[in-house]
């Protein structure tokens, strides 16, 4: 027992900290259009690499942050019935909808999102543009991201299961 | 693999969806779930190697990037306290007039629309600012919800909107463009809500009062008139720097966003200094509610490749065709049904992801203008915030509210407003340069 509290006390810690930590893209992004446009506008001079930086950049703030919104149960979901059915009854039901519908998602692009960073690695794809940078950073976010969420979800899944068998709320 | 009938797949497709919902789990996940086991089922594993790069760009997607900016922008504006100093100038313009407190709402409300363009956040704030107010002067209380949850939703059609950005995104027509198409639309709207308040609060002042006499002249009228100017100077800061420098070509509407973003981060450390604990609120939830939006696009656009991949689309097509009898504006009447309907179960954003790939080719086919198309879409979506079961204004508002106001209350205050916002889609539908006239001399 003491053992399952540290794991969903760890896992749930990674989400905060990754979740707190890659919030700031977006600061950075904003950062970087004002950059933009002071160089474009005002001193004539647009630059080549802030459009694909701003990109990677919001890939990060989506991707890496979906597990953190799980925690924070930020995910927009419909209350209507689930809102007056007994706690139990809402954990076996999230037993159910997490495994067939998220953990069955997760579980594919997990694997595919893999291969698809693999593949950009493998041939150090670079973008079609004036830049011409490197895609992998971008790309490895997608099963580094869905990699976070698995993590939650099994936090969650556990914190269910005790309370379901224990009946005390971790 | 099955061969699953289209048909067949449409229905099993939306009543698995629905199916999700109701079970509470987030509407993100169930479509994205949704269409993982229709794809396994119809196209068999590999097939779903497409996910990875529906995800990708949606996540890399340079225009959904002012979605971002939006919100945080929202945040920083929240925390800023100028939403509560313009609130107070709006009590003070309309203080003798009967529903003042609801005209300010109003007026405070499409003010606010234009300064941001998310749809929580003035929800929210409205309820907190304005809601105490009118209970403590005997307001009805189904009419004030009406009149604040109705005034949130105006944030999405009055530009900057993040709805318009994802329709941007959705059709190719610039964000400039719609965000000047949904203008003329959504004062109109705010002008029918005003009227409406002000019929209702002369026929029975009850429900609604003026601003008690005390309150009134607490302030010389001198003394209101610079209080309302000073506090309107910021909200002309922002209008003049996102949306000006959008239709003037300064700078594109995801750098806007970004000036925007960066002018209300200003305001945030002028009025209520440089608050570390504050700044980090804003940035994390900002990052939780940007991902919420953006996980919802995903599961939309996952849902999308496989519902259209399985036939679903041509379904749909098929049914809007059978009515070919009623012409195309019958179609036209068809389609804004459908969404109308889908506006009491699904959520928005994937109502636009669904239905855009679908309805979009037929409105070109039928020879309707696309920005007028898009817009009235964007009127008619406005009416899903507010039309229970799943609305959402009514559940932003369901959170902030006194426990003393339940879901039922809101429900019935929303009521006369939804049917309001059916009179604006009537006029967009007879009057058509509402939407189309401002882009045409603002966007060359």
């Amino acid at each position: 027992m003491r053992n399952i509290r540290v794991i969903v006390k760890i896992l749930d810690a990674v989400s905060e900290w990754c979740g707190k930590i890659f919030s700031w893209f977006i600061v950075t992004i904003i950062a970087l259009s004002l950059y933009e446009v002071f160089t474009r506008r005002l001193l004539g001079k647009p630059t080549i690499w802030t459009h694909e930086i701003i990109a990677y950049c919001f890939c990060g703030a989506v991707l890496l942050t979906i597990g953190y919104t799980l925690k924070h149960r930020a995910h927009a979901n419909v209350d209507l019935l689930y809102g007056y059915f007994p706690p139990r009854v809402q954990a076996v039901l999230d037993l159910v909808t997490y495994t067939l519908f998220l953990g069955i998602f997760v579980s594919f692009l997990l694997y595919f999102g893999i291969k698809f960073a693999a593949t950009s690695w493998a041939i150090m794809e670079r973008t079609p543009s004036a830049f011409n940078f490197y895609v992998f950073p971008a790309k490895t976010m997608l099963p580094v991201g869905v990699f976070l969420l698995v993590l939650q979800m099994i936090s969650d899944i556990i914190r269910r299961i005790v309370f379901l068998v224990k009946g005390e709320s971790l | 693999m099955i061969d699953i009938p289209p048909v067949l797949a449409t229905i099993l497709m939306f009543g698995s969806i629905l199916v999700g919902l109701s079970l509470g789990h987030p509407v993100a996940f169930v479509l994205a779930g949704v269409a993982t086991i229709f794809g396994l089922l119809g196209w068999g594993p590999d097939a779903l190697y497409i996910f990875t790069g529906r995800v990708f760009d949606a996540a890399t997607n340079h225009i959904l990037i002012a979605i971002a900016n939006f919100i945080l922008m929202a945040s920083f504006l929240g925390k800023s306290g100028i939403s509560e100093r313009i609130f107070r100038s709006m009590m003070y313009l309309f203080g003798p007039m009967n529903g003042a407190i609801a005209l300010a709402a109003i007026v405070w409300c499409a003010l606010e629309a234009a300064c941001t363009g998310v749809i929580g956040a003035s929800v929210v704030s409205m309820t907190i600012l304005a809601m105490p107010v009118m209970l403590k002067y005997h307001y009805d209380k189904h009419f004030s919800c009406g009149c604040i949850a109705a005034g949130g939703t105006l944030s999405i059609l009055i530009p900057p909107s993040i709805m318009l950005v994802m329709m941007a995104d959705q059709s190719g027509i610039s964000v400039g463009k719609l965000f000047a198409a949904g203008l003329g639309p959504g004062v109109v709207l705010s002008a029918l809500f005003f009227v409406y308040i002000v019929i209702m609060t002369t026929v029975n002042p009850k429900k609604g009062p003026a601003l008690p006499f005390e309150e009134r002249v607490a302030l010389s009228i001198g003394q209101k008139a610079k209080y309302i100017l000073v506090n309107l100077v910021p909200a002309a800061i922002l209008i003049i720097g996102v949306l000006g420098s959008i239709w003037t070509g300064v700078a594109t509407p995801t750098e806007a966003s970004g000036v925007g973003a960066f002018i209300a981060f200003i305001f945030m450390i002028v009025y209520e200094g440089f608050d570390r604990k504050a700044f980090l609120d804003c940035v994390w939830s900002a990052a939780r509610t940007n991902c919420m939006v953006m996980a919802i696009i995903i599961g939309a656009s996952v849902f999308t490749a496989v519902f259209l991949g399985l036939g679903g689309g041509d379904v749909v097509r098929e049914i809007i065709y059978r009515f070919d009898f009623l012409g195309k504006w019958g179609m036209c009447g068809i389609m804004m049904f459908m969404i109308f309907i889908m506006g009491f179960i699904i959520d928005w954003i994937a109502i636009v992801y669904i239905t855009f790939p679908i309805f979009l080719p037929i409105a070109n086919e039928l020879g309707f203008d696309p920005t007028w198309f898009i817009i009235m879409i964007a009127v008619n979506l406005q009416a899903s915030f507010l039309s229970p079961p799943v609305g959402y204004a009514l559940f932003y508002m369901k959170t902030t509210v006194p426990p003393e106001i339940t879901l039922a209350d809101i429900y019935k205050g929303v009521f006369p407003f939804i049917l309001i916002q059916l009179i604006s889609l009537g006029i967009l539908w007879v009057y058509s340069p509402l939407a189309t006239y401002l882009p045409s001399i603002l966007i060359k």
